[in-house]
């Protein structure tokens, strides 16, 4: 609960030039509360007023779970970063027109979605150019990641979500890797809630199944 | 055990796995799983891939990143190309690669010449300046003293100025007075518009383009 102060402002009018000041004690402003406390709602609307320097207490909560998205996506540590960095700057460059009756991080999470499918959908596209060999990617080093079990686990997955249609991996990813709820992946998708559960339903099957396939040709391999 | 019954049973196990069937669902699915161990074999085998994917930690970066990030994305923001840390330049997520990035003016470009060629043809079909060029004898209207003639009054007086969509009734030589209803409005467009002169001679002639020749008002 923030705490109310009493402001002291000068008289305008009565007593003018007296230098007196009176109590304010109609309009009670409340003390500034910390950036990082804000809610998100807040922190837009004051990015929308003008204060821009807010923006970046909005990036660092958020950056990290934007590019864990994107990496999920597209798989590339270099690739989510750049994804993560333009989602931010979509976000700039439109927080003004962001309808303040709607949660921000669904609105980030779309644009992260959407920019890893189309990057997915580039990549498909350069494959045969072979950009992909261009420029070696970012090293792995989020917390625990030297961890061999941990590397191989996350490879196989990564292996699996290849095979994976990018719409079935994008509620795949944001159901059960990231834990949000149904209804919020239906409006990140932009799609309803019936077809979410349909897209989870297939995704967890196909996942079911090249997870298995992959398991018997680990198991033929180290035997 | 019912076919019906594990059928059922097989098509909600990978939201009943993942927790996200209701209540009253989720218990019909765990008696079914209770008694027959077909489905409730299916069902461990959905479980433990879901596990895996729940229990791998997504991929986060360390939080001294951070100002990595945001410098990057500053630069960025101001329409620079900063130098990623292994030395390649950035390429914006939403930008189309290699060559197709070349084709996006030309096609952009393309697409704004035809459609300014389909404005221009549309305007020079329906514009003002089609009347001038076919009408070109408005103004010897003025000059004539005997009034409205038949081919002036050839043309529906409101012939532009009507709403389309709306009823247009014609009369005139060789044509009953009828109504010329929606799907007829491409004659109504179609029709050279008039001049301020020819207006004023029509407007004091018996039949009044406010009215209809009913006497009514349009």
């Amino acid at each position: 609960m923030p705490q109310a102060s009493v402001r002291m402002i000068p008289q305008e009018y009565g007593n003018r030039g007296t230098g007196t000041l009176k109590k304010q004690s109609v309009m009670e402003v409340p003390n500034e509360e910390a950036p990082e406390e804000l809610a998100d709602t807040e922190l837009v609307r004051r990015c929308q007023n003008g204060d821009s320097s807010l923006f970046r207490v909005l990036v660092k909560r958020y950056w990290n779970k934007a590019y864990s998205i994107a990496y999920g996506m597209v798989g590339n540590r270099d690739d989510a970063w750049d994804i993560a960095q333009e989602a931010f700057l979509r976000v700039y460059k439109a927080v003004d027109s962001f309808d303040l009756t709607r949660a921000f991080h669904t609105w980030l999470y779309r644009i992260v979605t959407n920019l890893s499918i189309d990057s997915l959908r580039r990549r498909s596209l350069a494959k045969t150019v072979g950009l992909d060999d261009v420029a070696p990617s970012l090293p792995d080093r989020s917390p625990g990641a030297n961890s061999a079990e941990r590397k191989e686990l996350r490879l196989r997955i990564e292996e699996v979500f290849t095979a994976i249609p990018s719409k079935y991996r994008a509620v795949l990813i944001l159901r059960d890797v990231h834990g949000l709820a149904c209804k919020e992946i239906a409006r990140i998708m932009r799609c309803t809630h019936s077809t979410v559960r349909w897209r989870l339903h297939r995704a967890r099957r196909l996942f079911r199944e090249l997870w298995e396939k992959n398991d018997k040709r680990m198991g033929s391999v180290k035997s | 055990m019912s076919f019906i019954a594990c059928h059922r049973t097989k098509r909600a196990l990978p939201l009943y796995v993942g927790g996200d069937l209701n209540e009253r669902r989720a218990t019909n699915v765990l008696s079914h799983l209770e008694v027959c161990e077909r489905c409730a074999n299916e069902a461990s085998r959905l479980k433990s891939s879901v596990d895996v994917l729940r229990s791998s930690p997504p991929d986060v970066l360390p939080p001294e990143d951070f100002s990595r990030f945001w410098t990057e994305l500053r630069a960025r923001s101001r329409g620079l190309a900063p130098v990623r840390n292994d030395g390649a330049t950035f390429v914006p997520a939403g930008a189309p690669l290699g060559s197709s990035r070349r084709l996006v003016f030309p096609r952009r470009l393309a697409a704004a010449a035809l459609l300014l060629v389909t404005v221009g043809f549309g305007w020079t079909l329906t514009g003002p300046f089609r009347g001038e060029t076919e009408n070109p004898s408005n103004d010897s209207v003025e000059s004539s003293p005997g009034g409205t003639s038949i081919q002036e009054m050839d043309a529906p007086p409101f012939g532009r100025t009507g709403v389309i969509g709306e009823p247009i009734f014609v009369s005139g030589p060789g044509k009953d007075e009828s109504v010329l209803s929606a799907p007829y409005r491409h004659r109504e467009l179609s029709t050279p518009p008039i001049g301020k002169a020819q207006y004023a001679i029509i407007k004091s002639s018996p039949i009044s383009p406010e009215k209809r020749p009913d006497g009514k008002d349009f």
